[in-house]
């Protein structure tokens, strides 16, 4: 299984840009007990036989890698949720795309690292390709509600590009100002 | 850290552009290609990229690419590396921890060495597309 909770995320998002998604959003849920993350997709989406197959980790489409037999992207987002009394719902639909919702229980013993939120958010915003993407980030505590939103069009905008050294440090700048503000307990939220 | 705004981010871009527009536009096409399939996730890629975007941006080395893409498959080596830099030949590293993500920018791109014993030679033979 990944080692992060961040690497299923980039694992997910990967297969999303893989599928020549135009659209990507991502939701990033957290509040006391679970973890909630969503991804929805408008790309090449699988037929039911596919979806089925993904879900095996002896299973591959052929396309990717002709004469490979492995393909454990999506079997160790299943199998963390499995080992972690955790959900994995995935849903695909050729014409409209793909969603998949993976749930986990916080303080359950062997749900793996968080891993750095900060570098995967940034790692996803700049994956290579033509799409759109939307991260929301949400926290929920007692009392308190907060979140930001990450919008790939405007940081392209704003930086000229998400490939060069110089952006992708800057990105990196921007994004954990918005987490560190979100952590911050002083940070009342609205 | 203040939360920042993206008027704020863009005028830190305006500011490092200018220091940028000063320089050379050395390593204009300089390329580090990251191999971010499921099996370059599962050994550290993620983390040998920010070693990358920080090693860079702490040489002042602002015109690199540093770009992800899918498994090269050579999922016993990653996470793999792509560099493309003019004037040497194009080269895949394999087993890129922090440490030589550091060492690669040190020594392939701004010493214009290879370093050797992360060499391998292209992607595996049944990933290359055949025309």
């Amino acid at each position: 299984m990944h080692r992060t909770v961040s690497d299923i995320i980039t694992d997910l998002v990967q297969n999303s840009v893989e599928a020549k998604a135009g659209s990507i959003l991502i939701e990033y849920r957290e509040d006391e007990r679970l973890l909630t993350i969503l991804l929805g997709d408008n790309g090449s989406g699988m037929e039911p036989d596919v979806l089925e197959r993904a879900k095996d980790p002896f299973a591959n489409d052929g396309k990717k890698h002709p004469g490979r037999r492995v393909g454990l992207g999506i079997p160790f987002a299943v199998q963390t949720a499995e080992m972690t009394e955790g959900s994995f719902d995935i849903d695909s639909d050729p014409e409209q795309g793909t969603s998949v919702k993976l749930q986990l229980i916080k303080d359950h013993p062997d749900i793996p690292p968080i891993g750095d939120l900060v570098s995967c958010f940034a790692g996803l915003m700049s994956l290579s390709g033509d799409f759109e993407m939307i991260i929301t980030r949400v926290l929920e505590t007692s009392g308190r509600k907060d979140s930001y939103r990450l919008q790939r069009s405007e940081l392209i905008d704003a930086l000229g590009d998400l490939e060069s050294s110089t952006s992708l440090g800057l990105l990196d700048t921007y994004i954990r100002s918005q987490e560190e503000a979100l952590l911050d307990p002083a940070n009342k939220g609205g | 850290m203040a939360k920042l705004s993206l008027e704020e981010l863009r005028k830190l871009r305006d500011e490092k552009r200018y220091e940028l527009d000063k320089r050379e536009t050395e390593n204009k096409d300089t390329e580090i290609i990251v191999g971010m399939g499921t099996c370059g996730i599962a050994a550290g890629a993620k983390e040998a990229m920010q070693a990358f975007i920080e090693e860079l941006n702490d040489q002042g080395l602002s015109n690199v690419a540093v770009k992800q893409t899918g498994c090269m498959g050579l999922c016993y080596s990653e996470p793999t590396v792509e560099v493309h830099l003019p004037g040497m030949p194009d080269i895949i590293y394999g087993d890129v921890d922090p440490e030589t993500a550091k060492k690669i920018v040190r020594k392939h791109i701004m010493g214009k060495t290879l370093v050797n014993d992360h060499i391998y030679d292209r992607p595996a033979a049944d990933i290359v597309k055949k025309d």
